[in-house]
């Protein structure tokens, strides 16, 4: 890959990768304001925001250090970068398949309990599958690019 | 391979360096000496133009064909 292609690509994603940073900590942020909340006994619902800031922080975590990787390296495609694409799909997935919860308190006695599986999830469930063909496509990429960096 | 790159042959006829070629042709001198050493897979034409160019040879000169 020539230089000028590179050092383009890299101010291209300076942004991206500021605001990835940005909301990856914020996600940290009101994941661990959740699990403190849950902890102080504020109710169970707590605890599931919680686990879906957590997802969204590893996402979005995953996503910063691709964007540092190839900031760094100029180069889009890498093994490395195809892993995370890889970890980011499963974790898209597993979040997919959570339950949302949902308690409701009827009366002083009665409270009802509640797991919605509904479109949210199935949404989600296929972002994670994109984002796995994706990493195939990267693959590919990767092969491209190393063909590539052999030709003067 | 059976392609061999005299490109090191043309350089020592006109007397330039490696550095000296790669700024004139405007490539890194990693690829260069890569290329030079035949660990490249291929050449870009517009690579090719450009050490022509600076060299004052014909591609045929840069390349030889021996049978394996």
């Amino acid at each position: 890959m020539t230089d000028t292609i590179s050092n383009k690509l890299k101010k291209r994603t300076f942004a991206d990768t500021v605001i990835t940073c940005l909301i990856c900590a914020a996600a940290l942020a009101a994941s661990v304001w959740q699990l403190v909340c849950f902890l102080n006994g504020e109710g169970k619902a707590y605890i599931t925001n919680a686990v879906y800031n957590l997802l969204i922080f590893a996402e979005m975590g995953l996503l910063s250090l691709i964007l540092l990787e190839i900031r760094k390296t100029g180069k889009p495609f890498s093994k490395q970068i195809i892993t995370k694409l890889r970890i980011m799909a499963v974790i898209l997935f597993i979040g997919g398949i959570m339950p949302s919860y949902t308690d409701i308190r009827i009366d002083d006695k009665t409270e009802m309990v509640s797991f919605a599986f509904d479109a949210q999830n199935i949404i989600i469930i296929f972002i994670g599958i994109i984002i796995g063909i994706i990493s195939e496509v990267f693959v590919y990429g990767l092969s491209l690019q190393e063909d590539n960096d052999l030709i003067a | 391979m059976a392609i061999i790159v005299r490109l090191d042959k043309m350089m020592a006829d006109r007397k330039m360096s490696l550095n000296e070629l790669a700024e004139r042709v405007g490539m890194s001198n990693v690829n260069l000496s890569n290329l030079k050493t035949g660990k490249m897979k291929g050449i870009r034409f517009e690579t090719m133009n450009a050490i022509c160019k600076v060299l004052e040879c014909q591609p045929g000169d840069l390349f030889e064909y021996t049978k394996d």
